[in-house]
């Protein structure tokens, strides 16, 4: 750009080629013209112009409407150029494969939730346990929710591990690890409180009240409509959801049932199982 | 906003244009393979290398060579879109959200999360929406668990939401829904419960959201819209803004200032960048000095796009004063480009990168013949005054109207009455926010004397979107862009002959 005073549009589009011809800028990309054919941008009147070809007039009619800076620059980005674009080219490739493989997504390190180590809590579960055992319903962020079986006087510690243990990176600190669990007790891992105050401890009621948690899959409408919140209809839509899914694989699923909103699943969710 | 390039004062009497087609290519190149399955966009990508390739080994001609450099860098952007798609259909996410699962999961947040204020079509009733970027860390559904890494957004109707830091981990469970087409996120999430947090967020970013707590509070003690405003222009924090001064503040075109821009970054760079010489350091000092400054704003306004376009930029140029190798800042703005989009190709979709750029690339290229043509008839300090504004407001006009803004008449007035406030309000914001947990009765005063610049900004943007016809409305979208563009040669050929008689 020029420094000089006030310069007429002619004297800066010529400014440069008087430039170029007094110390050429040293290096091999040093063409500030694109040449002839190269397109319209080339300096009018500076360097190599064959007269009257297409792109002369081409230039001639283009090259003084586009901003000064477009006339004069230079747009050769020589091999230099071409390998430091090639360059970052690569570099955003490796990037972007780098981003790929630390992201993609692996099952988390433990065994598939196969069949073995939850269902023989849940299919032997019992009215009542025989008197030297308690049971306790280990819920929410465990490798393995569910009913678990425990000499009495075992710890909270002993009911985790039972389960499964907790799921990587869940806090058990909300847990007193070392109390000793009585019988038909829930522990609820990494969930937040029920709303209610509903009783998670054995109070009077938990041993004979509550009963045994409704199986999703195997559940009845009658079965259903007993459950806390559920009405007839809502429960013909989880028989729905049920048919069309095949099975519930996670009580989580009940709030994919339409007519279960985050309210009445917190009520359902400790009173299920699938 | 970067001032005009110092071709001149650093010796390069001819522009630097040798970036600028690889660096459109580049971006042509994203937006054209956003929407391609990854296998084509990647196929696509190798056969443009191969001929770019092939090209610079068998011609030697100049526009041989600038069409290689522009073929190589579409490639490449079309490679690194074709990879970042397969990484984000990789996995059950994909899956899951097109049966509309529910999903347990961690999550890390990648931004500020954002309160939405609507209305219900349906039933009428008001909502609140939190908006938030995150990445899946942990996936739990179905009885099935995956560790990945994995962008997604999330959807919160749940203001528990709200001013969570960036980088804080949380549990939380919702229904995956697939993104819209060309969205850069595996899926979206919906969510109705409050988070559940896990940790902290990390220490800089602890730093950070004391910083801005900091200035909001040191704000506070301003009248209302001062008040609201200061923070905005400082580190893009509008919470506080009612959607009244919001909607002026666009129709008048100076809705770059609430949404930090690129400005802030030049702003305080070189603010930093005087002080260290005027201390007598070294260039590598100030250099560093200054580089640091950059970094911290950045985490402290959060790497938007035109906060990352300057900043990149920034440090480029840095790195010349540093290595005494200076380059024009036409070649800073381009090389940045490259570099951000090929790192990050979702910038390519983003508006305020979009405009950032395009209002850089309207002083470096525009400014100058603007000037020259003002200059005839205006004395010189009132011609540069006016093309400034008037360049970046020309070369972001289309983009304005493609994203709804309409056409704002008076932003080059209101821009040009508005400039003489930014730096001391912003220079000033960035002293009181940077000193509120050390000294707050320090962080008061620069509030108190920061609230006088933005009153006047609050004037500006208030009287300006009263004047009549100050945004003519304009069709939004890609025509109402390219119409636009259509215009402006008649704009240029009215401003040349018929007020400028010549």
């Amino acid at each position: 750009m020029p420094e000089a005073g006030r310069p007429s549009p002619t004297q800066v589009v010529s400014q440069p080629a008087a430039t170029q011809g007094a110390s050429p800028p040293p290096g091999p990309d040093r063409g500030q013209h694109v040449g002839a054919d190269d397109g319209p941008w080339a300096l009018p009147g500076s360097g190599w112009v064959p007269p009257g070809s297409l792109g002369t007039q081409l230039r001639a009619l283009l090259g003084r409407r586009l901003p000064l800076p477009l006339q004069a620059g230079r747009w050769n980005p020589g091999r230099r150029g071409v390998l430091a674009v090639a360059v970052l080219g690569a570099l955003g490739i490796v990037f972007a494969t780098v981003l790929f493989f630390r992201g993609r997504p692996h099952p988390a390190n433990l065994p598939e939730p196969g069949p073995v180590p939850s269902l023989p809590a849940i299919s032997l579960l019992p009215t009542a346990s025989a008197p030297d055992e308690v049971l306790v319903d280990v819920e929410g962020k465990v490798r393995h929710p569910g009913v678990v079986r425990l000499p009495r006087g075992s710890r909270v510690q002993a009911a985790l591990q039972a389960a499964g243990g907790p799921q990587p990176g869940i806090d058990t600190s909300a847990l007193n690890l070392a109390r000793v669990v009585a019988d038909g007790e829930q522990l609820r891992v990494g969930l937040p409180p029920l709303p209610d105050g509903a009783p998670t401890a054995p109070t009077a009621d938990a041993s004979g009240g509550v009963g045994a948690p409704v199986n999703l899959n195997t559940a009845s409408v009658a079965d259903l409509d007993a459950l806390p919140g559920v009405g007839p209809v809502t429960a013909q839509h989880i028989l729905d959801w049920r048919s069309q899914h095949g099975r519930f694989t996670s009580v989580e699923q009940l709030q994919e049932v339409s007519g279960i909103g985050p309210a009445t699943y917190a009520k359902l969710a400790p009173l299920v199982t699938v | 906003m970067t001032g005009l390039p110092a071709a001149g004062r650093t010796g390069h009497t001819v522009p630097d244009l040798r970036l600028l087609l690889p660096a459109a290519a580049c971006w042509l190149g994203l937006l054209a393979s956003a929407r391609l399955p990854p296998p084509a966009a990647m196929s696509f990508g190798a056969a443009g290398g191969a001929v770019a390739t092939g090209l610079v080994l068998r011609r030697r001609r100049p526009a041989a060579l600038l069409c290689a450099a522009a073929l190589l860098a579409a490639s490449a952007a079309s490679v690194v879109c074709g990879i970042r798609a397969a990484a984000r259909a990789d996995g059950p996410i994909p899956g899951l959200a097109r049966s509309g699962a529910i999903a347990e999961m961690t999550v890390t947040l990648s931004g500020d999360p954002v309160r939405r204020d609507g209305v219900d079509d349906a039933t009428g009733r008001r909502y609140t929406l939190v908006i938030a970027a995150a990445q899946v860390l942990e996936l739990d559904s179905g009885g099935r668990q995956w560790r990945l890494r994995q962008p997604v957004l999330l959807l919160a109707y749940n203001t528990g939401w709200l001013g969570l830091l960036p980088s804080q981990h949380v549990r939380t469970a919702g229904t995956l829904v697939p993104p819209r087409a060309g969205d850069t996120v595996a899926a979206v999430v919906r969510i109705r419960g409050t988070p559940r947090l896990l940790g902290r967020p990390s220490a800089v970013q602890r730093a950070a959201g004391r910083l801005r707590d900091g200035l909001r509070q040191a704000a506070a003690g301003l009248p209302a819209g001062p008040g609201a405003l200061l923070p905005g222009l400082v580190d893009g924090d509008t919470t506080g803004l009612d959607a009244a001064t919001v909607a002026d503040f666009r129709r008048t075109g100076l809705t770059h200032l609430v949404a930090v821009s690129g400005t802030n970054v030049a702003i305080i760079s070189g603010a930093v960048l005087a002080l260290a010489r005027r201390l007598r350091a070294g260039p590598r000092l100030s250099g560093a000095l200054a580089a640091l400054a950059v970094v911290g704003f950045v985490v402290l306004a959060r790497p938007s796009g035109s906060v990352l376009r300057a900043a990149v930029m920034g440090g480029l140029g840095l790195a010349g004063l540093v290595l005494a190798r200076p380059r024009p800042a036409l070649t800073g703005l381009c090389a940045a480009v490259l570099i951000l989009l090929l790192a990050e190709p979702s910038l390519a979709v983003q508006a305020g990168f979009a405009l950032s750029v395009l209002a850089t690339l309207g002083l470096l290229v525009l400014a100058p013949g603007m000037q020259r043509l003002l200059a005839v008839r205006l004395p010189r300090p009132a011609a540069a005054a006016i093309a400034v504004p008037a360049a970046a407001q020309l070369a972001c006009a289309p983009v304005i109207a493609m994203i709804g803004g309409g056409t704002s008449l008076v932003a080059v007035p209101a821009n040009l009455l508005a400039a003489p406030a930014v730096a001391p309000a912003t220079v000033l914001g960035v002293l009181s926010a940077s000193t509120a947990p050390i000294a707050p009765w320090v962080a008061r005063c620069c509030a108190e004397l920061a609230g006088l610049p933005c009153a006047w900004l609050l004037v500006v943007a208030h009287v300006g979107a009263r004047v009549p016809l100050a945004n003519i409305g304009w069709p939004d979208g890609l025509c109402g862009a390219l119409l636009l563009v259509g215009c402006l040669p008649a704009l240029a050929w009215a401003v040349r002959h018929v007020i400028l008689r010549r």
